[in-house]
C-alpha cells in the first residue's frame, strides 16, 4: 500500500486528485480499508497483513465523508490530544498534549468547541474536529476525500490556510506534516484553485488524475 | 458422577437442545456458522461458569489435592446449569437476530402483545447486533488512529475498553433517539393507538413449535 502511495504521490508535494463523482475516493478506501478488517487477521488490507492494521492507520490519515467517524472521549480537545498521544501508543494525551490541542483547535477556528462533546457537533464541526484528530497523528499521507462537503466557505477558507500553514504547524510541534491528497472535482474550481496559486507554500500542490 | 447425571439438567439440556434443533432447522445453511459461534461463546462462557466451583464450597467433595476439597457437587451442578442458561440465552438471541423485524412484530401482534410493549422489545432485539457492528467500527477506528492494542499494558486495555464502550454509549443512544423519531413520524403511539393492518398468518410450523415449547414448559413443572 505504501510503495503504492509513495510512487504514485512522492512525499515531496501534495496533490489534488480529480473524481468523477465526490464519493470516489470515499468508496475506494471503504472497500480497500474499512471492509477488510470485518473479515479477521488472517486477511489483508490492501496489500497489507490486517494484524498490523495499526501500522496502517499510524501512517495514514483519511477524512471521509460517507463514513459516520467515532470518538472516544467526552471533549473535543482531549480528542485531539490522544490523536497527538497516539503516536508513542498511548492512548490518553498528557497536560503537554492537551496544551497543544488547543493550539491546533485556535489554528482552524474552533476553539470554542474544545470543551464539548464531539457527537454533539454538526457535521461540519464534526469534519473539523475528524480533520484534526487525523492530522494530529502525524502520518505520512492524508486523504481527504472532497474537502468543501459540510463546510460553510469560511470554514473552507480556514482549513484551507491550515493546509497551507501545515509545515509550520508541524515545525511548532517538531515532526514532520503529512503529504495531503484531496479529491476535488473539476467543476467545482472556487476552493483548490487558490492551493495551486499560493506561492508562500513551501511544498507545490500537483493535479492528478483519480489512479487509487 | 450423580453431581452430572441429575434429573436437574434435564429440561435446560432438553431447551437447549430444542433451541440447537429450531437453528438446524430454519438455517440450515447457516448451522455450521452457529456450531463456530456456540463453540467460541461457550468455551468463553464456560470459563465464567466455573466460577461457581470456587464460591459454591456445599455439597459432596469430588476432587481434592492431599486434604484441600477443590470441587464440590453443588459447585459443579451449579457451573453446569450456569452454562446452560448462558447457552440457551445465546441460541435465543441467535435466533431473534435471524427473525425479520416486521414478521417480528406481527407476530407480537398477533400473539396479543401491546404495540408498545412489542416495538419496545424489537428495538431492543435489533439494538444486539447493532451494538455489535459498532463495536467492530470501534475497534476499527482506534486501530485505525494507530494504536495497536496487543502491545498495550493491562490497564491500557481496559482504558481502550472504556474508551470504545464511552462510543457505543454514544452511539446506541443516537440510534434510539433516531428510530423513536422514526416510529413517531409513522404514526406509531399516536393518541388513538396505531393499528396494524396486516396478519400474520399461523403455519403448521408456529402451532407445532408452540405445542413443543408448552409441553417442555409443563414437563418442567412436573419434574
Amino acid at each position: 500500500m505504501f510503495t503504492y502511495l509513495s510512487k504514485h504521490f512522492p512525499r515531496s508535494h501534495h496533490y489534488l486528485v480529480e473524481e468523477r463523482r465526490q464519493d470516489d475516493i470515499d468508496n475506494f478506501f471503504i472497500e480497500k480499508l474499512f471492509d477488510p478488517f470485518g473479515k479477521g487477521s488472517k486477511h489483508t488490507i490492501w496489500g497489507e497483513q490486517a494484524r498490523e492494521f495499526s501500522i496502517i492507520g499510524s501512517r495514514l490519515g483519511w477524512v471521509p465523508d460517507h463514513v459516520q467517524v467515532v470518538f472516544f472521549r467526552e471533549t473535543v480537545e482531549h480528542e485531539i490530544a490522544d490523536a497527538l498521544a497516539s503516536k508513542q501508543n498511548r492512548l490518553v494525551g498528557e497536560e503537554n498534549e492537551i496544551e497543544q490541542a488547543r493550539f491546533l483547535l485556535e489554528q482552524i477556528g474552533i476553539s470554542d468547541l474544545s470543551g464539548q462533546n464531539p457527537y454533539f457537533l454538526s457535521q461540519g464541526e464534526t469534519k473539523l474536529v475528524w480533520f484534526l484528530s487525523q492530522w494530529a497523528k502525524l502520518p505520512d499521507y492524508l486523504v481527504i476525500s472532497y474537502l468543501p462537503a459540510g463546510l460553510s466557505q469560511q470554514r473552507i477558507n480556514r482549513l484551507l490556510a491550515f493546509l497551507l500553514n501545515s509545515e509550520k504547524m508541524a515545525d511548532f510541534l517538531k515532526v514532520s506534516s503529512p503529504t495531503f491528497v484531496l479529491g476535488y472535482l473539476d467543476h467545482d474550481k472556487r476552493w483548490y484553485e487558490n492551493l495551486i496559486s499560493e506561492p508562500n507554500s513551501k511544498s507545490r500542490w500537483i493535479k492528478r488524475n483519480f489512479i487509487f | 458422577m450423580w453431581a452430572i447425571f441429575d434429573i436437574r439438567f434435564m429440561m435446560p439440556i432438553l431447551w437447549l437442545a430444542f433451541l440447537c434443533v429450531l437453528v438446524a432447522l430454519t438455517n440450515p445453511s447457516e448451522f455450521s456458522m452457529f456450531l463456530r459461534r456456540f463453540t467460541q461463546i461457550g468455551s468463553l462462557l464456560l470459563v465464567m461458569s466455573l466460577l461457581q466451583l470456587i464460591f459454591r464450597r456445599e455439597g459432596k467433595v469430588l476432587f481434592a489435592i492431599g486434604n484441600f476439597p477443590l470441587v464440590f457437587s453443588e459447585g459443579l451442578r451449579e457451573a453446569i446449569l450456569l452454562w446452560i442458561r448462558f447457552m440457551i440465552l445465546f441460541a435465543l438471541a441467535y435466533l431473534f437476530a435471524r427473525i425479520s423485524t416486521f414478521k417480528f412484530l406481527l407476530f407480537s401482534n398477533k400473539a396479543g402483545l401491546s404495540l408498545n410493549l412489542s416495538l419496545l422489545l424489537l428495538i431492543t432485539f435489533k439494538l444486539i447486533p447493532f451494538i455489535v457492528s459498532e463495536a467492530k467500527k470501534g475497534l476499527w477506528f482506534l486501530r485505525f488512529r494507530g494504536i495497536n492494542i496487543s502491545n498495550l499494558s493491562l490497564r491500557d486495555k481496559v482504558l481502550a475498553m472504556r474508551q470504545l464502550l464511552f462510543c457505543l454509549l454514544m452511539r446506541s443512544v443516537d440510534y434510539v433517539s433516531y428510530s423513536a423519531l422514526a416510529l413517531e413520524l409513522r404514526g406509531y403511539g399516536a393518541t388513538n393507538g396505531g393499528k396494524i393492518q396486516q396478519t400474520y398468518p399461523l403455519r403448521v410450523l408456529d402451532f407445532g413449535l408452540m405445542g413443543l415449547a408448552l409441553f417442555l414448559d409443563i414437563l418442567g413443572f412436573l419434574i
